[in-house]
């Protein structure tokens, strides 16, 4: 028995329903704690509220109940956190370092710009400075998107299926990148995704969700998770077990899902 | 580019042969011909009829698309960025965009007068409305997912507005500018010929109705050339301001 109490968790989500008063709620009763530093990935079929969770995390919109703590305070947009999008949501009329700086008001200019130098360069970008986005690949409007997110140094880092609209190759890149990135400088990540082998690769733990409405209905603490972060978990006696379990349990949800394309369709 | 200049050359001389042709078919006293055309403009240059109505005319057109622009913009951006007040307002706009802006013209001058005032009127409503259209659908086009990246990094509405909405509705500005620069010369001309005759609208009018055409075609051909000055300088503005769209 350990006299030490737990540390507070960073994050708090209580009793968590989102109505946006369309059929279903996008959300429904979710309790979650997520504490510093974690790595949590969301993994869910469509209509699992995912986005919404991420958002409720910003501030940018309010729970239709419950409550939603970030440091004991229900957060406000762009003070503790920093989104990354699907869509790099990149200004097109801002040359790559400016779109950086933009994600920096409250610093003073010089040290605006020092800083979006810096994550440039960590990003590889350095030379695509001046460039406006349209000048940049797929992968290079990513990458910049994450600097973007990361230049901000949020305590936590909301990720909207980041590297959804990346090629196969950009992607495991981008996912080591990221994994680097968070390493240096140590955040806590939500991380959003559909895609069973991003979720066992980066997270800590993964928090299994259902759609309409969305709920929890599975967290699982990954074994080979941090802090060894990094290195590649497919090796791991338990990866295929896992992965095969939850394969199982989206497919389960895909077809229970009367909204769901393939609904009532099972295997012949 | 230089394939445009020599294409563009080429069709200038095309023109400029059916001209001739167009002199020579044309019943007699009817079409000049070039040479004459260019002989009546250097007299009307020298003895500074040209240059003074030239200088009425872009008075008139200058103060009637300057103000549409100040106040189109305003108004159309205030109508986008205030939702209720655009749809309260979009119906009149719509209202007054669709009636024949010629049929303002009685009452202007039983308003204003015959003087410039009232020219100035006539450019200005009729360059006014297409001002407002393209910045209000400017406004209203801005990209949802844009601004909620913006909110994200904790911008306050005037940081989103500027940084975000107002960039990206400059396209829609610059073609609101560049038919209100059209309309405005078309009304500069209607203002000219319906109040008191005046500028290349008054010589417009005087020649053609004394049958002196290679003047009159000398007038005709500077509008031509005012048209093709303010367009070309819109869309050099235009691309200074747009580099980031590319080619």
């Amino acid at each position: 028995m350990s006299l030490v109490s737990p540390p507070a968790p960073l994050l708090r989500f209580d009793r968590v329903s989102k109505d946006y008063g369309a059929g279903s709620p996008a959300l429904a009763e979710i309790s979650l704690e997520i504490a510093a530093e974690e790595f949590v990935v969301f993994l869910g079929p469509s209509g699992c509220g995912k986005t919404t969770l991420l958002s409720l995390a910003a501030g940018l919109i309010a729970p239709s109940s419950g409550r939603v703590e970030l440091g004991g305070a229900p957060p406000v947009p762009g003070r503790r956190t920093a989104m990354a999008f699907q869509s790099f949501r990149l200004l097109a009329w801002k040359t790559a370092r400016e779109n950086i700086a933009f994600a920096l008001p409250h610093l003073p200019s010089a040290e605006r710009r020092a800083r979006a130098d810096h994550y440039l360069e960590l990003v590889g970008l350095t030379r695509a400075a001046e460039s406006y986005p349209r000048a940049l690949s797929g992968g290079m409007k990513q990458r910049l998107a994450l600097a973007r997110a990361l230049a901000a140094e949020p305590e936590v880092l909301l990720m909207d299926e980041p590297f959804a609209s990346l090629d196969a190759q950009a992607r495991e890149l981008m996912q080591h990148e990221l994994l680097r990135l968070t390493g240096r400088r140590p955040a806590t990540v939500l991380f959003v995704t559909h895609s069973v082998d991003e979720a066992l690769l980066l997270a800590d733990r993964i928090v299994l969700l259902s759609p309409h409405p969305g709920r929890v209905v599975e967290e699982i603490r990954l074994p080979f998770a941090s802090p060894g972060r990094g290195r590649d978990p497919r090796a791991h006696p338990e990866y295929a077990a896992l992965r095969a379990h939850l394969w199982e349990r989206l497919r389960e949800m895909v077809l229970k899902d009367p909204q769901s394309d393939f609904y009532g369709r099972s295997e012949t | 580019m230089m394939a445009v200049v020599l294409m563009r050359l080429g069709v200038l001389g095309g023109l400029l042969a059916f001209w001739s042709w167009a002199a020579g078919a044309a019943p007699r006293g009817i079409v000049p011909t070039p040479a004459a055309t260019w002989e009546a403009a250097g007299r009307l240059w020298e003895s500074g009829r040209l240059t003074q109505a030239l200088g009425e005319s872009l008075a008139v057109y200058g103060a009637g698309l300057g103000l549409a622009a100040v106040v189109g913009i305003a108004v159309g951006v205030l109508m986008g960025a205030f939702r209720p007040l655009g749809r309260a307002l979009d119906v009149f706009v719509d209202a007054l965009a669709a009636t024949p802006r010629v049929a303002f013209i009685p009452l202007i001058i039983l308003l204003l007068g015959l003087g410039a005032e009232a020219k100035i009127f006539i450019v200005f409503l009729g360059a006014v409305m297409p001002v407002i259209l393209n910045a209000y659908a400017g406004v209203r086009n801005a990209d949802p997912e844009l601004i909620e990246m913006a909110r994200s990094t904790g911008a306050g509405r005037w940081r989103i507005f500027a940084h975000v909405v107002l960039p990206g509705a400059t396209p829609f500005l610059a073609t609101g500018l560049r038919l209100a620069a059209a309309v405005g010369l078309i009304n500069t001309v209607v203002a000219e010929l319906y109040t008191a005759a005046q500028g290349l609208g008054g010589l417009l009018a005087l020649y053609g109705n004394s049958f002196r055409m290679a003047e009159y075609f000398v007038i005709l051909l500077t509008f031509s050339l005012i048209g093709v000055v303010v367009t070309e300088g819109l869309r050099l503005a235009e691309r200074r301001l747009g580099r980031w769209r590319g080619e």
